[in-house]
C-alpha cells in the first residue's frame, strides 16, 4: 500500500436528487472501496420523492459510521444542497461525486499524495465517462492547470478536490450558477489561490445518461450564457477589461473580446526580412487599427538570420509591447493587435501567439506541444480552423508551451530582461527557446484561436530553413524540460503528432507511464 | 588479507578498470585477491592480462565454499550496491561470517531514477512487489541498499561526495583510481595517421573514448553538437569516436544526425586506445556538475590528464581539483554552446592549450598513481578487519 505522511482527512461531499438508486449504490460503493482509509461521506438528499433513492441512503449510512446523511424537506438545487453538504463536513479536503458518478479505487489516494507533496489549495484529475449499461471510455486527459483555458471551457471537471478552508471563504456554491455551480466555485477559488494541481491520472468515471452535460453539448439548456455569465463576473472581479460570450457555434465555450474601455500602449511590430517587404506587409498596413503603431522592418545583412535581426528590431523599438512577425505572416482582422493584448495583459501572461492557419483555412500551428517524439511539434496542424479541437483546445485560448515567431507579441521589458533571442540559433527554434526561458522565469504562453493569422510559408521554405543543429541546441539547452514531457499535452495522448489522439494500445495514463517506466 | 572484489558489471567494462588495477598492486604487495563479475570471465582480457583470479557469479558458491575452511583475514568489497552485488555479499557473508566493505563510484539513486524515468522518492514509495519487478540486478533496491551500507564494516568512495550515501555514518575512506603513467603518457605516437582516418593536418582532433549508453546519452549528445556548431561557425574541429554508442535519450534521430560526417572507429582493443588517444589535440569530458556527475569519476579522466593535453571536464569531482584556466577548462553548465566556447579558448590560444597539457600530465602523476592509491585502500581494509571484533551481519 502506498503510504502519504500525514494523511488528511478527506470529506466526499455528494448531493443527491431523485437518484436512480442502482447509480447511487455504485457512487457510494466506490467511495467504500477507496484503498485510502482516511475519509468520510457526507451526503445530502435534496428532497426526493423517490422512497428508494431515501432508503438507499439511510441504508448506507446504517452500514458504515464514516457515511453521514441530511435529507431536505424541499428541493433547492444541487448548490444549496452542496452548501448544506459542505457544513456538515469537518474534513481539511472536500472532493465532490455527483450522486451518480463512480470514483476510481485509489482516487483518494492520489488526491492525499498530491496534497501532501505539492503543498496545494486545489486539485483536479482526468476523467471518463460511464454510459448507462456501465461501460468505460472516452477520456479527457487534460492539461496542467491551465487558467487562461479554463476561462473558455470548463475543462477542469471531475475530480475537483480543494481546503475546505477555502472553499468556505469564498462562500461555497452560488446557487444563480445551478449546472455548471462547480465551474463557477472554480472560478472564484482561482481568485484566491493558484496553486491548483492536475493530477494526470483518471481518477473519476462520469455518467453519460439523458440529461446529464456528459452525454451531449446541449443536454443542459442555457447552461453556454450560464458559463458565459460566470467568466463575465469573474473578469470585472479580477478587473480585466474583456468580455465573456458564449462561442457562436461551438456550445459550451466561451469566447473573450478586448473591451472597449482597454488601455491601447504603443506597439512595435518587428519583421525580420529575407527577401524585402512584401504585400503582407502593405496589408498590415492597410487593415490594421490601432493608434500607436510602429513598424520595424530589419533587412538581413548578408544571410537571413531571424533571431539576430529581430534583436536588432527590438533594440530600435520604442513600443511597450513587441510583436514579432514573419515577412510571410498575414494578419487579416483589423483589431488583431487589441485581441493579442487582452491575454498578453492577464496577469502570469508572458507571450501570445494566436493559431496559424494555412490559406486553405487549415491549422498551420495552435501553438507548440514540446517534449513528444520530436523536441517540438505545431500543435493540431491540418485541423480545421473552426473545429472545437480536444475538448475546446482549438477553439478556446489556451496555455501552450511555446508559440513560433511568425506571430509572437511579447512586453518589451520582459523580452529585454531576458536578453532577447538566443542568437545561436540560425533559422529555427530561437522562438521556441524564448518562450521556454518565459515559462523558466515564472510566465506563461497563450496561444487564442483568434485573431485569424495566415502564414503563406510554404511547407519547401519550411524544409529547407530546417536546420539539424538548430534543432539539437534546442534539445541540449532544455533537454530535461523534453524529457519530462509537455505539461499541457497529456503524456498519455499521441506522441507521434500533437493531434490529441489516444496512440493505438489507448491505455491508460497510469499503465503507460509504467510502461515508459519499465522501458 | 584475502580481498574479493565483487563487481556489478562484465569484467571489460569501464567500471572494471579500477578493480583490475587495484587487485593487480594488491596482489603484488602480497594480497590474495579474487574478482567477480557477471559473464564470462574471459573478458577481463578487454581490459588487462590479470595476475589474480576472476570468476563469476555461478562459481561464487564454490569458491566460497574453498573459503569457508580458512575465513580468517577476508574482506569482501561490494563493488556499488546494486543487486547482484548485494546478494553476492549476503552469499559471501553468510558462508565465511567475513566483514564487507561496500565501495560508492556512482549515484545510484539517480541512475535508477533515470533509467526507470521514475523519481526515487516515487519508486521509493511503490508497493515492494512493483520495486521487486522493477529493480533488476543491474540497479540498487530501495528496500535493499540502506540495509546493506547500514550493515558494511565500512565504505569507501570515489569521491567525497558520494558519503552522503554512507546513511550508518560507517568508516569511510577516499578509493581514487589511478593512472598507468607510461601507458598514457604525452610523447606517445599515434596509433593511424590523420590522414588514415580521413583528418587533415590542421585540423584540432578531439578524441573520446568509451561506451555511450543511457547514463551519459544527454552529455554526448552535448559534445557531438558542440563540435558540429564549431563546424558550422568556420572552425575545423574533428572528434574521433572510439567504443559503442547506443543511441537513445529525448532526440536519438538529431544524435544520429550530429554523429554524421565525424570519424567513429567503434570498439577499440584496450592495448591500443593510448596511441588513439595520442591523435589527440585536447580532450573534453562533457557533462554539468550535476547529480550524475558529481558522484563520479569517470575512468577515462585520469588518462586525458595523463596524455599531457588540455582537459576541458565537469567542475565537480577531479575538477574539484583543478584550478580553472590553469589546470584544466572546468564547465560550469555542460551545454554545447559552453564547451564550444571552450574549445574555442583552446584554438584562439594555443599557449595556453600548451600549458593546460603540461599541468595535466603534473597532475596526474602527482596524484592519479595506482601504487599508491591500492596502498592506501590495502591500509584501509586492514585498518577496518583489526577493528573488528568478529563477523558482521549483513
Amino acid at each position: 500500500m502506498n503510504t502519504v505522511a500525514e494523511p488528511p482527512l478527506i470529506s466526499v461531499v455528494m448531493p443527491t436528487y431523485e437518484t436512480e438508486p442502482s447509480y447511487l449504490r455504485e457512487a457510494i460503493g466506490s467511495v467504500r472501496a477507496q484503498r485510502y482509509p482516511h475519509w468520510e461521506l457526507c451526503i445530502v438528499d435534496d428532497g426526493s420523492r423517490r422512497r428508494e433513492t431515501r432508503r438507499t441512503i439511510q441504508r448506507s449510512v446504517s452500514r458504515d459510521a464514516r457515511i453521514t446523511a441530511r435529507f431536505l424537506d424541499e428541493n433547492r438545487g444541487i448548490s444549496a444542497a452542496t452548501n448544506q453538504g459542505l457544513a456538515l463536513c469537518g474534513a481539511e479536503l472536500v472532493c465532490f461525486l455527483d450522486h451518480d458518478d463512480v470514483l476510481t479505487e485509489d482516487a483518494l489516494l492520489r488526491v492525499a499524495q498530491a496534497f501532501s507533496e505539492n503543498g496545494i489549495d486545489v486539485a483536479y484529475s482526468d476523467q471518463d465517462k460511464v454510459t448507462a449499461q456501465g461501460e468505460i471510455g472516452d477520456p479527457f486527459l487534460k492539461p496542467d492547470w491551465s487558467p487562461v483555458y479554463a476561462l473558455g471551457a470548463m475543462y477542469v471537471g471531475h475530480l475537483l478536490v480543494a481546503r475546505r478552508e477555502l472553499v468556505s471563504e469564498v462562500g461555497g456554491f452560488d446557487p444563480a450558477f445551478d449546472t455548471i455551480q462547480d465551474f463557477e466555485l472554480l472560478l472564484r477559488l482561482t481568485e484566491r489561490t493558484n496553486r491548483i494541481h492536475h493530477i494526470p491520472q483518471t481518477l473519476y468515471h462520469w455518467r453519460a445518461i439523458p440529461g446529464s452535460i456528459a452525454l451531449g453539448e446541449g443536454e443542459k439548456a442555457g447552461v453556454p450564457e450560464l458559463q458565459a455569465r460566470a467568466v463575465g463576473a469573474h473578469l470585472r472581479r479580477r478587473g480585466i477589461a474583456a468580455e465573456a460570450g458564449p462561442h457562436e457555434t461551438i456550445p459550451h465555450r466561451v469566447r473573450l473580446r478586448p473591451a472597449d474601455r482597454a488601455e491601447r500602449p504603443a506597439v512595435s511590430v518587428v519583421i525580420p526580412s529575407r527577401d524585402g517587404p512584401d504585400r503582407w506587409l502593405a496589408a498590415l498596413r492597410e487593415r490594421t487599427v490601432y493608434p500607436e503603431l510602429e513598424v520595424i522592418v530589419e533587412e538581413r545583412d548578408g544571410s537571413f538570420e531571424p533571431a539576430r535581426q529581430a534583436n536588432l528590431g527590438a533594440r530600435r523599438a520604442s513600443g511597450e509591447y513587441l510583436v514579432f512577425l514573419g515577412e510571410d505572416t498575414e494578419v487579416v482582422e483589423p483589431d488583431w493587435i487589441d485581441q493579442l493584448l487582452l491575454y498578453a495583459r492577464l496577469p502570469g501572461v508572458g507571450a501570445v501567439g494566436p493559431t496559424l492557419v494555412h490559406p486553405d483555412g487549415r491549422v498551420c500551428a495552435a501553438g507548440f506541444a514540446v517534449g513528444l517524439y520530436d523536441p517540438a511539434v505545431p500543435a493540431m496542424a491540418g485541423f480545421p480552423a473552426e473545429a472545437d479541437g480536444y475538448y475546446g483546445s482549438l477553439s478556446c485560448a489556451r496555455e501552450v508551451s511555446a508559440v513560433g515567431a511568425d506571430c509572437m507579441l511579447i512586453r518589451r521589458s520582459v523580452f529585454e530582461e531576458l536578453g532577447g533571442f538566443e542568437e545561436a540559433y540560425s533559422r529555427q527554434f530561437h522562438d521556441l527557446d524564448l518562450c521556454l526561458r518565459l515559462e523558466r522565469s515564472g510566465l506563461t504562453v497563450v496561444c487564442p484561436p483568434a485573431p485569424r493569422t495566415i502564414s503563406h510559408t510554404t511547407e519547401a521554405r519550411r524544409r529547407s530553413d530546417f536546420d539539424v543543429i538548430d534543432r539539437g541546441l534546442f534539445v541540449d539547452r532544455w533537454y530535461e524540460r523534453l524529457e519530462a514531457g509537455d505539461p499541457y499535452y497529456h503524456r498519455g495522448l499521441s506522441r507521434e503528432s500533437a493531434d490529441y489522439s489516444l496512440p493505438p494500445y489507448r491505455g491508460d495514463p497510469q499503465a503507460l507511464a509504467m510502461r515508459e517506466a519499465i522501458g | 588479507m584475502r580481498v574479493l572484489f565483487l563487481h556489478f558489471g562484465e569484467l571489460h567494462v569501464n567500471s572494471v578498470i579500477q578493480a583490475f588495477h587495484l587487485g593487480e598492486e594488491m596482489t603484488a604487495a602480497g594480497i590474495e585477491v579474487t574478482l567477480c563479475g557477471q559473464g564470462r570471465t574471459d573478458r577481463i582480457g578487454a581490459v588487462g592480462d590479470p595476475s589474480f583470479d576472476c570468476i563469476n557469479y555461478e562459481a561464487l558458491d564454490g569458491r566460497l565454499r574453498e573459503w569457508a575452511r580458512d575465513p580468517d583475514q577476508t574482506v569482501v568489497c561490494a563493488w556499488t550496491p546494486r543487486e547482484i552485488v548485494r546478494k553476492g555479499v549476503d552469499r559471501a557473508v553468510a558462508a565465511l561470517g567475513a566483514p564487507y566493505v561496500v565501495h560508492l563510484e556512482d549515484n545510484e539513486e539517480h541512475l535508477i531514477s533515470t533509467a526507470l524515468k521514475l523519481p526515487y522518492e516515487q519508486l521509493r514509495r511503490l508497493p515492494r512487489e512493483r520495486q521487486d519487478e522493477l529493480c533488476t540486478d543491474d540497479f540498487i533496491h530501495p528496500a535493499h541498499y540502506p540495509r546493506l551500507l547500514e550493515g558494511a564494516a565500512a565504505v569507501t568512495v570515489i569521491t567525497e561526495e558520494l558519503n552522503e550515501f554512507n546513511f550508518a555514518g560507517r568508516p569511510h575512506d577516499l578509493a581514487q583510481p589511478g593512472v598507468d603513467h607510461e601507458r598514457f603518457r604525452p610523447d606517445l605516437a599515434p596509433a593511424v595517421s590523420r590522414e588514415q582516418l580521413g583528418l587533415r593536418p590542421d585540423d584540432f582532433v578531439l578524441v573520446y573514448h568509451g561506451i555511450g549508453h543511457w547514463a551519459n546519452v544527454r552529455e554526448l549528445f552535448s559534445l557531438y553538437l558542440a563540435v558540429q556548431l564549431l563546424r558550422r561557425r568556420g572552425r575545423r574541429v574533428q572528434l574521433v569516436r572510439l567504443g559503442s554508442t547506443k543511441l537513445g535519450g529525448v532526440d536519438p534521430r538529431t544524435f544520429q544526425a550530429l554523429r554524421n560526417g565525424l570519424p567513429d572507429l567503434g570498439d577499440v582493443d584496450w592495448r591500443e586506445i593510448p596511441g588513439y588517444l595520442a591523435l589527440a589535440d585536447a580532450y573534453v569530458q562533457p557533462g554539468a556538475p550535476d547529480d550524475f556527475n558529481r558522484y563520479r569519476l569517470p575512468s577515462k579522466l585520469p588518462e586525458f590528464l595523463a596524455m599531457g593535453r588540455p582537459v576541458i571536464l565537469p567542475a565537480c569531482n577531479l575538477g574539484n581539483d583543478l584550478r580553472d584556466g590553469e589546470d584544466a577548462l572546468l564547465l560550469r553548465e555542460g551545454t554545447a554552446l559552453e564547451i564550444a566556447a571552450r574549445i574555442e579558448q583552446l584554438l584562439d590560444d594555443r599557449a595556453l592549450a600548451r600549458r593546460l597539457g603540461d599541468a595535466a600530465r603534473r597532475f596526474a602523476v602527482d596524484r592519479l598513481s595506482w601504487p599508491k592509491n591500492a596502498a592506501r585502500l590495502a591500509d584501509f581494509y586492514r585498518q577496518r578487519l583489526a577493528a573488528l571484533p568478529g563477523p558482521v551481519a549483513a
